[in-house]
C-alpha cells in the first residue's frame, strides 16, 4: 500500500466527489450557483470523512444524497431521473478515477524506470496532482463522448420514462455501483497487490460497459414490446368501433330502403285521394327526403371485411383524406370477406395512385364523388376506382409519361402505375368511360 | 319477338311497372312482349329461358335478399353477353360501380325519382333495347372475346378501335375501344386468325378499319375516330389502300 499525506488524500477525495456531482449536473443540465455552493460543501464534508473510512466513503456519499433527494420529495418517491443520473455519474467517475490513478502510476514507473511503489510515496505530491489532472482529462473526453450520444440518450430516457422502467434501471446501476464499492473495500482490507487490483478494475470496467449496453438493449426491447402491445389494443378498439359503426350503418340503410319503398307505394293512394293537403304533404316529404335521410358516412366501416391490413389501411387513410378535402368517398363491398395474398405492396401503391388521381380530378369539378368497389370471385379480384368525368380522354396516350387530364399536373402517377403493373404477370389494368364516369379497374389474377 | 322480363316483389309497384312496360311497347311499336312478371326469384327462374336474347327489368332487393337482383343479372349476363338489363331500385341498394363491373347494365332507374320519371325511363329503355337487339341479332361475329384468369370479357366489335402490343411488355395485348383501354395476355396472331375483319397494319397493330377515319399514304399514317394514329408497314400499305377504297364503294 501507498501511504499518502492526509492533505493530499483530502484533495483527491474532494476532487472525486466534486467531479461526480458536476457530472451528475451535466447529465441533468442543471448548473447554477446554488448547486455549485452546495456541491462544494458536501464534497468537502465527505472528502474529510473519506480520510477515515477508506473508499467506502463514496458509497456513503451517494447514499446520503439519495436520502436527501428522498426527504426533499417528502418521502413520496425517489426522483428516478436524478437518482439514476447520480449513480451513473458515481459509477463512471469511480472507474475513471481508478484508471487515472493507474495511468499516473505507469507514467511515474516508466519515467523513473523503477517499478516500486515506494517512489509513489516519495513523489506523492506530484503523483496526486498528475492523477487528478489525468482524471480531469478522462472526464472531459468522457463528457465529449457523452455529448456525442446526447440525442440518443435523451431518446432512451424518454422510453425509460414512458414504459416506467426507471426503477429497474436504477436497481441495475445501483447494484453495479455497490458491487464496485465492495471490490474496492475488500481489496483495500485484504491488501491486495496493486497489479491484481488493477486487473480487477479493468475487468470491472469492461463489465460495466457491457452492462450498460445490455441495459440499453433491454430498454429498447421493452419499448418495442410495449409498442406492439399498444398497437394490438388500439387495433382492437378500432375494430370494435368499426363494428358498431357498421351496425348503425346497416340499420340506417335498411330503414332508408323501407322508407323509400313505402313512399313509392303510397303514391298510388295519394293520387286516388281528393285531399289537397295530403297531396301537398306527400310532395313535401318526397322533396325533403334527401335532408331527412342523411348520406351515409359510416360506409368506411365496411372496410373491416378486407383481411389485408395494408389494403384496409390505405382505404381508411384515403377515406379520411377525402373527408378533409370535402370529397364523398364511398366503398362498395358486397362480400363478407376479401382475401389478399400476393403482390400486396404493389396493389397498395397502385390503389394509392388511382385514388389520389381520382381525388385530384374531382376537385376540379362540381360532383365530388369517388367510389372504390372491390369484387372477388373465382380466383379473380377487381378493384375499381370510379369518379365522374367531363369531356373525353385519349386512351392510347393515357399512360404515357406526363399525360394528364388536369392542368398544372405532371401526370407521372399513371405512367408509374403502368410500370408497376408491368413488373408482375398477374395484374391487369382496365380504363373505361361509361355513363359519364371514369372507371379504372385493377384486375388481380390468382392468390385466392 | 324479344321477351321482356319483370322482377319486383312489391305488388303495387309491380302493377304500375306492368302498365308502363305495355304502354312503352305500344308507343315504340317495339318487337317486344312482356313474357314474364315475377315477385320472387323462384318464379323468375321458372319463366327464364337461358341464352334467349331479351330485355330484363330487375329490382335489386327481393324479400330481404339484398343481392337477389344482382345474382340473377350475373346469371343472365353469363348466358348472354348481349342481354339488355335494367335495374329499377332505390338508391341505397345500388352499388353502381360494382354493378357496372359485373353486369354493365343498360340503365338504372331510381325509385325515389317518382313514378312519372320511372314511366318515362321505362319507355326510353324499351326503345333503346329494341334498337340494340335488332342490331345485334343478325350477325354472330359481333363480339370480341378475351380472357383474364378465369373470367371472360366481351366487347362489341363496333366499339373496337385497335389491338396492339408493346415491346417492353411482352405477351400483353392492349385493346383500345371507343370508351375503354384494357389489357390481357395473348398473341396478336391468334386474334388476326380468329377475327378476319380486323386488319394487321404492322407487326404490333391489329386495327378495326370500320373505326378508321383517314389514311395518309405518304407518311403511311392511319387515323381513327378517337384521334389516335398508327403507322402502317410498307408491305401492308397497298393492301390497306385497296381495302379502304373498297369500303367507300
Amino acid at each position: 500500500m501507498v501511504y499518502i499525506d492526509w492533505q493530499l488524500s483530502f484533495v483527491a477525495n474532494f476532487f472525486m466527489l466534486f467531479a461526480i456531482l458536476q457530472m451528475h449536473r451535466y447529465f441533468l443540465n442543471s448548473f447554477n450557483i446554488g448547486h455549485l455552493i452546495s456541491d462544494v460543501t458536501v464534497s468537502l464534508i465527505f472528502g474529510y470523512i473519506g480520510l477515515f473510512v477508506d473508499d467506502i466513503f463514496i458509497l456513503l456519499f451517494v447514499c446520503f444524497i439519495l436520502l436527501c433527494n428522498w426527504l426533499w420529495n417528502k418521502g413520496k418517491k425517489l426522483d428516478m431521473q436524478k437518482s439514476i443520473s447520480l449513480v451513473m455519474a458515481a459509477n463512471f467517475e469511480t472507474v475513471l478515477f481508478s484508471l487515472a490513478t493507474y495511468t499516473a502510476r505507469i507514467i511515474f514507473f516508466v519515467a523513473l524506470n523503477e517499478w516500486k511503489l515506494q517512489i509513489l510515496e516519495e513523489f506523492q505530491q506530484n503523483f496526486i496532482l498528475v492523477s487528478i489532472l489525468i482524471n480531469a482529462i478522462y472526464i472531459i473526453l468522457f463528457l465529449l463522448l457523452a455529448n456525442f450520444y446526447r440525442a440518443a440518450t435523451v431518446k432512451l430516457w424518454i422510453q425509460v420514462e414512458q414504459y416506467h422502467l426507471g426503477k429497474r434501471v436504477f436497481t441495475m446501476s445501483f447494484s453495479v455501483f455497490v458491487a464496485f464499492m465492495v471490490i474496492l473495500l475488500i481489496s483495500d482490507l485484504q491488501s491486495v497487490t496493486a497489479t491484481l487490483q488493477a486487473i480487477i478494475l479493468v475487468v470491472f470496467t469492461v463489465i460495466i460497459t457491457l452492462t450498460y449496453r445490455q441495459l440499453i438493449f433491454f430498454v429498447k426491447t421493452i419499448a418495442i414490446q410495449r409498442q406492439a402491445q399498444a398497437k394490438v389494443i388500439y387495433n382492437k378498439q378500432l375494430n370494435d368501433y368499426l363494428t358498431s359503426v357498421r351496425q348503425q350503418y346497416t340499420d340506417l340503410r335498411k330503414f332508408k330502403h323501407d322508407f323509400q319503398n313505402i313512399m313509392l307505394s303510397m303514391k298510388t293512394f295519394v293520387d286516388q285521394s281528393d285531399s289537397k293537403e295530403l297531396k301537398q304533404y306527400y310532395q313535401d316529404i318526397v322533396q325533403s327526403q334527401a335532408k331527412l335521410l342523411p348520406t351515409d358516412s359510416g360506409n368506411i366501416a365496411q372496410a373491416q371485411v378486407i383481411d389485408s391490413d395494408m389494403i384496409r389501411g390505405i382505404l381508411i387513410q384515403k377515406f379520411f383524406l377525402a373527408r378533409n378535402q370535402g370529397i364523398n368517398f364511398q366503398l362498395e363491398l358486397t362480400k363478407d370477406n376479401y382475401h389478399f395474398t400476393n403482390d400486396i405492396l404493389i396493389i397498395v401503391r397502385i390503389l394509392g395512385i388511382l385514388l389520389d388521381n381520382a381525388f385530384e380530378y374531382v376537385q376540379t369539378i362540381d360532383e365530388k364523388n369517388v367510389t372504390c368497389a372491390i369484387t372477388q370471385d373465382d380466383n379473380i379480384t377487381e378493384i375499381t376506382v370510379d369518379n365522374p368525368v367531363k369531356g373525353s380522354l385519349n386512351f392510347k396516350d393515357f399512360f404515357q409519361t406526363g399525360y394528364t387530364t388536369k392542368e398544372n399536373h405532371t401526370g407521372f402517377g399513371l405512367s408509374n402505375t403502368r410500370r408497376l403493373i408491368s413488373e408482375t404477370d398477374n395484374l391487369y389494368l382496365e380504363t373505361k368511360i361509361i355513363h359519364g364516369h371514369l372507371l379504372m379497374t385493377l384486375i388481380i389474377v390468382g392468390g385466392d | 319477338m324479344f321477351p321482356v322480363y319483370l322482377l319486383e316483389d312489391n305488388s303495387i309497384q309491380r302493377q304500375k311497372y306492368v302498365e308502363f312496360i305495355q304502354n312503352g311497347i305500344l308507343i315504340n311499336d317495339a318487337n317486344l312482349e312482356l313474357k314474364s312478371t315475377s315477385d320472387s326469384v323462384e318464379k323468375f327462374y321458372q319463366d327464364y329461358v337461358p341464352k334467349e336474347q331479351g330485355l330484363y327489368f330487375l329490382d335489386m332487393e327481393i324479400r330481404d335478399d339484398k343481392f337477389a337482383g344482382l345474382n340473377i343479372a350475373e346469371k343472365i349476363r353469363k348466358d348472354d353477353p348481349m342481354a339488355q338489363i335494367v335495374f329499377i331500385t332505390t338508391h341505397d341498394e345500388l352499388s353502381l360501380t360494382t354493378l357496372e363491373r359485373k353486369i354493365a347494365p343498360m340503365d338504372y332507374i331510381l325509385k325515389n325519382k317518382g313514378l312519372d320519371e320511372i314511366k318515362h325511363r321505362i319507355t326510353d329503355d324499351i326503345e333503346m333495347a329494341q334498337n340494340n337487339l335488332q342490331k345485334y341479332s343478325h350477325s354472330s361475329k359481333n363480339l370480341l372475346d378475351y380472357k383474364i384468369g378465369s373470367r371472360y370479357f366481351s366487347i362489341m366489335m363496333d366499339d373496337v378501335i385497335m389491338l396492339y402490343t408493346q415491346k417492353d411488355v411482352p405477351g400483353r395485348i392492349f385493346i383500345v375501344t371507343k370508351n375503354q383501354l384494357a389489357e390481357f395476355s395473348g398473341s396478336l396472331n391468334t386474334f388476326e386468325t380468329d377475327y378476319p375483319s380486323l386488319f394487321r397494319c404492322n407487326r404490333s397493330y391489329l386495327v378495326n378499319l370500320d373505326n378508321a377515319t383517314t389514311y395518309d399514304s405518304h407518311s403511311r399514317t392511319l387515323s381513327f375516330i378517337d384521334n389516335s394514329t398508327c403507322e402502317v408497314s410498307f408491305r401492308k400499305s397497298k393492301e390497306l389502300t385497296r381495302l379502304l377504297s373498297k369500303k367507300k364503294n
